[in-house]
């Protein structure tokens, strides 16, 4: 799979981007990765996901999936739970904690 | 007869009434106002919060 | 000490009851003029309780000055004081939900790298105390720079103390002129919150975890599957609940309502005055009056699901599926009150970021069903389609209506899966949608939003309703019949000439002349349609109830074209103006106006010939 990079450092991959996560799991972020998906948004959604509180060493909790392609999914991360769509939570990587 | 007139004007008056409420509301918003008083724009449902 | 009025600003993030306390601080004086629990317009009242007059804006709930949505950009610029005709505020107030410290204290962080005088206020004080979340508030004032007040808006706890506080600050502060520039981001996120983490790892102890039932609630609720039911089964229960229910209720009005014209009719002497007030007053106002109680339903219903939290969790588990058709989920809150009224639901449509999506939900968001609509609705199925029990737990009448429901909702779908189509791929927008926590719905909020709602509908009906049927009653009473008239004398009046004059447009319709004058006044107000209706058929010769008289004049083919016409034409001027305003196009607007109507004229077409063929 084709590695991402955060701010020009390319990661190795055993950080899983937040939507492959499974159901209930915990994670450490450990960046944003940049995504085409977004074209020249794509830094504002990278922002929006930091402010939000997405950054490196916050802890989430992945707490459910939409019915199709589990989309949108559903975190709780600092104690407040968005839903984020695919395309953003592809961005979000994140380091699987043990159970 | 005189019993008649009274309630012809009665009836006129409050006819011509509900009339001029109608254009006042209305028709003010015709104009561009730029911005509005705050809450009380005239752009959307004409003013009364809409149910 | 000048006495020139100071400004106060209500910020911060969305859900964390900025509003309340504004009700709280203002008296509720400042007229709510929109969607409750969604705040996209700026609201202003007199701050009372301090030593010099003081103005309070409550602002859209924003997470940042930074990068904002449509909706969010309201706050900022109002902050900026980059918005015309509303002055920049003096003093900020930043709201921060208790219980969502972290993310709260961000935006507060943000602001205060402005350098206006600022105060924290820590809402929702209770509930944060109920998770064991302690707040060593001197010490976080300390730290951050500013006074720091907790409150439980809701309950009106601490805002005695705010005053207090806000009066201090009001004492020090000079009225300042001439914009604030907004800062280039001085500090990156990350430092911010490493900021943040510092301050709060002294001043906050706070457990981490969310209290049992609302992680359970949500097991259920944002279940892929079982979410959806439970959502349906809401839906439906909400839809039975406005019809079963207030049918009780809309009887007694109804009674009241022709109790109250046999009176007035004994009472007064024939003559002019007699028929102004019976048929003109009486019947106008009446025959709308009656459907207050399903209003009232309609609106408990959406009160408290805004209320409780749960509306977000919706629109999550509608995402995917109105990506679908070209919507978003966030469409989901803007098309459910709709359901009560468009006007506010296209306002609303301020919180979904992507442009394209926004102008669909605009754009289909008049075909929900709005309860102007309803009376219309149940006026014609009442008089056409039989009480009959189907499958034994529904009857025809209401499966009628949610047929008609139904239509509007398959429509929109349609319209707006055509419109994507059109549009192509287009760039991927973030959801980025916060699931607050579930909240039992203050029972005093929910009355008092009960109460305004009942009080706006009213106001409607005593106002414009109330002109429009006056108005009316004129036009369709005068000039009177000639000395050897045949026809009955409606057929002579303004009504009957303007009504017969637009009647060629709608022949292949099969409308008849009273229901095309019918659709004028409709304009304003949709319900005015049943209003005009009684008024032209009491007049036209007949104490009969009018579901009675349209029994007898209208064809049943004929009768489902208007119901048919009803579902998509774009009425309400309201409507209009407001796509108008939110859109900025007038070429929008003129085809979302052309098409509605367009679409309105074939389907009325094709139901009546349809039902002939059936009938």
């Amino acid at each position: 799979m084709p590695s991402k990079t955060i701010d020009g450092a390319v990661l190795p991959s055993a950080h899983t981007p937040l939507h492959r996560l499974p159901k209930g799991s915990r994670a450490r972020v450990v960046g944003i990765a940049s995504s085409a998906l977004f074209g020249d948004m794509d830094d504002q959604v990278t922002l929006r996901l930091k402010e939000l509180g997405f950054l490196p060493g916050a802890m989430l909790q992945v707490i459910g999936f939409g019915l199709f392609g589990a989309d949108p999914i559903a975190v709780r991360i600092n104690g407040t739970k968005f839903g984020l769509r695919r395309a953003e939570a592809e961005k979000v990587l994140a380091a699987l904690q043990p159970a | 007869m005189a019993d008649q007139w009274i309630q012809g004007a009665v009836v006129g008056l409050m006819v011509a009434g509900a009339v001029l409420y109608l254009l006042r509301r209305y028709l003010p918003c015709r104009r561009k106002a730029a911005g509005g008083r705050g809450r009380t724009r005239c752009d959307d449902c004409s003013g009364d919060g809409c149910h | 000490m000048s006495q020139s009025v100071l400004h106060f600003a209500l910020v911060g993030n969305p859900n964390c009851g900025k509003t309340a306390l504004f009700n709280c601080l203002t008296g509720a004086k400042a007229k709510v003029a929109n969607y409750a629990g969604v705040t996209v317009e700026k609201r202003s009242g007199p701050l009372a309780g301090l030593s010099r007059p003081a103005e309070l804006i409550d602002l859209p709930g924003t997470y940042s000055l930074y990068v904002a949505s449509p909706d969010e950009q309201v706050a900022r610029r109002v902050i900026l004081g980059e918005m015309d005709g509303e002055a920049q505020p003096d003093v900020l107030v930043a709201v921060v939900d208790a219980t969502n410290i972290k993310l709260g204290l961000r935006l507060v962080l943000e602001l205060k790298a402005l350098g206006r005088p600022m105060i924290l206020v820590l809402n929702l004080a209770d509930e944060a105390r109920r998770r064991g979340i302690r707040i060593h508030a001197e010490l976080l004032a300390e730290r951050l720079g500013m006074p720091v007040v907790e409150t439980v808006a809701v309950r009106r706890q601490g805002v005695t103390g705010l005053l207090a506080a806000l009066d201090t600050l009001a004492a020090n502060v000079q009225v300042r002129s001439g914009r604030l520039g907004l800062p280039a981001r001085g500090e990156a996120v990350e430092s911010l919150y490493a900021r943040i983490d510092t301050v709060l790892a002294e001043c906050v102890e706070a457990p981490e975890f969310t209290p049992r039932w609302q992680d359970k609630l949500d097991a259920l609720a944002m279940h892929p599957v079982l979410g959806l039911v439970i959502l349906a089964a809401i839906l439906l229960l909400m839809f039975q609940a406005v019809f079963a229910w207030a049918a009780p209720l809309m009887d007694g009005i109804e009674a009241l309502v022709s109790w109250l014209g046999e009176w007035a009719g004994a009472l007064l002497p024939p003559g002019i005055l007699h028929d102004f007030v019976v048929d003109g007053l009486i019947a106008g106002m009446g025959s709308v009056l009656v459907f207050l109680p399903q209003i009232i339903i309609l609106f408990a219903f959406i009160l408290a699901l805004e209320d409780s939290g749960y509306l977000p969790r919706a629109a999550f588990l509608l995402d995917r599926m109105m990506r679908g058709v070209g919507l978003s989920g966030r469409s989901f809150i803007p098309l459910l009150s709709s359901f009560a009224c468009a006007v506010p639901g296209i306002m609303s449509t301020r919180s979904i970021p992507n442009p394209h999506e926004r102008l669909i939900t605009i754009m289909t968001a008049p075909l929900m069903t709005c309860s102007a609509r309803l009376p219309v609705y149940a006026l014609v199925i009442g008089a056409f389609v039989p009480q009959r029990p189907v499958w034994g737990l529904f009857n025809l009448q209401g499966l009628t209506l949610f047929c008609l429901y139904v239509a509007g909702i398959a429509s929109a779908a349609l319209v707006a899966w055509t419109a994507r189509r059109q549009r192509g791929k287009s760039e991927s927008f973030p959801l980025l949608l916060e699931l607050p926590n579930y909240r039992w719905p203050n029972l005093y909020h929910f009355l008092l939003g009960l109460k305004e709602r009942a009080w706006i509908f009213l106001r409607r009906v005593g106002t414009i309703i109330l002109a429009l049927s006056i108005v009316l009653w004129f036009l369709a009473t005068f000039p009177g019949a000639p000395e050897d008239a045949t026809l009955p004398a409606i057929e002579y009046s303004f009504a009957g000439m303007l009504g017969k004059f637009m009647q060629p447009l709608f022949e292949p319709l099969g409308f008849s002349w009273q229901m095309c004058i019918a659709l004028i006044p409709a304009m304003a107000a949709r319900e005015v349609a049943v209003s005009t209706l009684a008024t032209v058929y009491a007049i036209g010769g007949g104490d009969a109830a009018l579901g009675v008289s349209l029994a007898h004049s209208w064809s049943l083919p004929v009768a489902l074209a208007y119901l048919a016409w009803f579902v998509y034409a774009p009425q309400c001027l309201s409507t209009i103006a407001v796509v108008r305003r939110e859109t900025n196009s007038v070429r929008a607007t003129l085809v979302f106006t052309a098409y509605l109507f367009a679409l309105a004229y074939v389907a009325a077409l094709l139901v009546r010939h349809l039902a002939a063929l059936w009938t």
